[in-house]
């Protein structure tokens, strides 16, 4: 299993599959089962961003709900308070806000503090954002912003208008799987590599003469930037913007999605983002008790399944394959 | 021969223990210097403060000529520096030929920073050239064989392999043959001899078995109890009766 040869055809085959089950869910499924895919869409991202800091830099953040809802009130206020601003503009403030702040916390934690000790410093620092968000009275303070409107994308010759009919859905599919391939490309190529030489040996890495401070600082700002996008995506999604965006449970969420589906594996918040979904979309009716029932179910996966739904295939698969041929499959 | 490494003065205390007093340590270019000394003198600390793995409490470390003394690690190994550690640190969970590769594409990195990121699988000249590595060092293999497996060994030539692929000047290496059988120290021993010299490098390393410090060294220094007492030519250093009396021992016969 090398790290040196990429093969893009996997990916880009399975991402294929993701985008095509995507883009029929608005064909055969009601508004609120739409809603909901595009929130999976977006988690897969957030997920996704989160794991590229978790397994490839060996960072632990409890940062990524401040991260995210920093890009949601960054978009939200601009996008309400203001409309003139082209869409494009608003999404890239919110990825610099995001990364603004992931570059404080990081020059602030990283150097000092490694492991639990980092993760509790974001937890701390998110804390002090929700304080922040809930106290401040242009983001509305307890309850938020609302009326957070779908935007017009003006490309100069043709204007899209992402508040008619399903169009803002197919922009989230469209966005996230861009965001999906970027995140793949800093996985994969030169850069990655390091990285997890970073996180499996930092000394080594360190006398190969890689900076292995600034290695970490750079994974974490393009994780919380992402993230701010995976939030500014989601504020017009939903239409408003609430603290709870910003409140430290919200940041287990990825953590949630990479331990279902598998940290080892690119895709694996993709299919914790994924089942999630199902599992909280199967459970709604039963109110009280669903929380119940999805925390249940998640703990069993996580404590029977430690390497999360596809390092359970993976060795499934090698048990089948194992009598005939040497192992051989790659992680996509 | 012009100095490549020159250490002057450093004193190394952690906490209220004195490790380092005033060590004097130079390296010309093309030598070979052995650092020997009984257990807890103080020669891995001393070979982390010259690989920056630490800082000296006092005293300048000068590489090439160019004050270090305050640099960090990972800057030293840019300007030439490979080290070793004594129990062989490589990337467990990647495979041999990957650690190289890594260990490569580093060094690409190093001068050439935003080069190359868009492309995704190790370039072909990288991939070449870690394999000639592996097939070089005899892990050819040990290819597909993640390093976690490989024995302690095998891991030791991996991680010069991924010093070479560093194209150092200077290689340290901290007891390398620790922990062998006498076979595999002798092929050890030899393999080291015949990298440094078809790479032209200069060599410092810290070594408990005599038959090793004199096979490898043209100069060696006696450090004990944080000080060097002896340092000269290996002959010098044999004959030298205090160096019989705190390190040889009775053994000094038989060196």
């Amino acid at each position: 299993m090398t790290i040196a040869r990429v093969r893009p055809a996997i990916f880009f085959s399975l991402l294929a599959l993701l985008v095509a089950g995507a883009l029929i869910v608005p064909h055969v499924a009601n508004r609120g089962v739409v809603f909901l895919s595009g929130v999976v869409a977006i988690n897969v991202v957030f997920g996704i961003a989160f794991n590229l800091a978790f397994a490839k830099a060996g960072i632990l953040s409890f940062g990524n709900a401040m991260f995210f809802a920093v890009g949601a009130y960054c978009a939200g206020y601009l996008i309400t308070q203001q409309n003139h601003l082209p869409f494009v503009v608003i999404l890239l403030a919110a990825a610099g806000c995001g990364g603004l702040l992931a570059l404080v916390t990081g020059l602030l934690a990283l150097r000092r503090a490694s492991g639990v000790y980092f993760a509790v410093i974001t937890l701390a620092v998110g804390a002090l954002v929700h304080v922040l968000i809930m106290k401040l009275n242009f983001l509305g303070r307890n309850d938020g912003l609302v009326g957070v409107n779908r935007p017009i994308i003006d490309l100069g010759l043709v204007e899209l208008d992402l508040a008619r009919g399903d169009a803002y859905y197919y922009f989230i599919i469209a966005s996230c799987a861009l965001l999906v391939t970027l995140m793949w490309v800093l996985w994969s190529n030169r850069f990655g590599r390091s990285l997890q030489g970073v996180k499996s040996d930092p000394m080594r890495a360190s006398f190969l003469g890689i900076d292995i401070d600034r290695k970490r600082l750079i994974a974490l700002v393009l994780s919380g930037s992402i993230t701010a996008l995976a939030g500014a995506i989601y504020a017009p999604w939903a239409q408003i913007v609430t603290p709870e965006l910003a409140h430290w449970s919200f940041s287990t969420m990825p953590l949630l999605f990479t331990l279902l589906g598998g940290s080892a594996f690119f895709l694996g918040p993709a299919v914790g983002a994924i089942l999630f979904g199902l599992l909280d979309y199967a459970t709604r009716s039963l109110i009280g008790i669903s929380d119940l029932l999805v925390g249940g179910l998640l703990l069993a996966v996580v404590l029977s399944v430690p390497g999360g739904v596809l390092g359970l295939l993976g060795s499934l698969l090698a048990r089948v394959r194992a009598p005939s041929s040497p192992r051989r499959e790659g992680r996509a | 021969m012009s100095t490549l490494l020159d250490a002057r003065g450093i004193f190394k205390d952690y906490g209220r223990i004195k490790v380092l007093k005033n060590v004097d340590l130079d390296l010309g270019e093309g030598e070979r210097h052995v650092v020997i000394g009984p257990n807890g003198a103080g020669k891995t600390t001393l070979f982390k403060v010259l690989s920056g793995e630490t800082r000296p409490s006092a005293g300048t470390i000068s590489l090439n000529g160019r004050d270090v003394t305050h640099e960090a690690g990972f800057m030293r190994t840019r300007s030439g520096v490979g080290r070793s550690f004594q129990v062989a640190r490589v990337f467990l969970e990647m495979t041999a030929l990957d650690n190289i590769i890594v260990a490569v594409e580093a060094r690409e990195a190093t001068r050439r920073p935003w080069a190359g990121l868009l492309r995704l699988s190790a370039a072909r000249t990288v991939a070449d050239e870690a394999e000639s590595l592996l097939a070089a060092l005899g892990l050819a293999a040990a290819r597909e064989t993640p390093a976690e497996t490989l024995s302690h060994g095998d891991r030791k030539r991996l991680e010069l392999a991924m010093n070479l692929a560093l194209r150092p000047k200077l290689l340290m290496l901290d007891e390398p043959t620790a922990g062998m059988s006498p076979t595999d120290r002798q092929a050890a021993v030899n393999l080291i001899d015949k990298v440094v010299r078809e790479n032209g490098l200069s060599l410092l390393l810290t070594e408990h078995d005599m038959g090793v410090v004199f096979q490898l060294g043209t100069r060696i220094s006696v450090l004990h109890y944080g000080e060097v007492v002896v340092s000269g030519l290996p002959a010098e250093v044999r004959a030298n009766p205090l160096v019989r009396e705190i390190y040889l021992g009775r053994n000094a016969g038989h060196a």
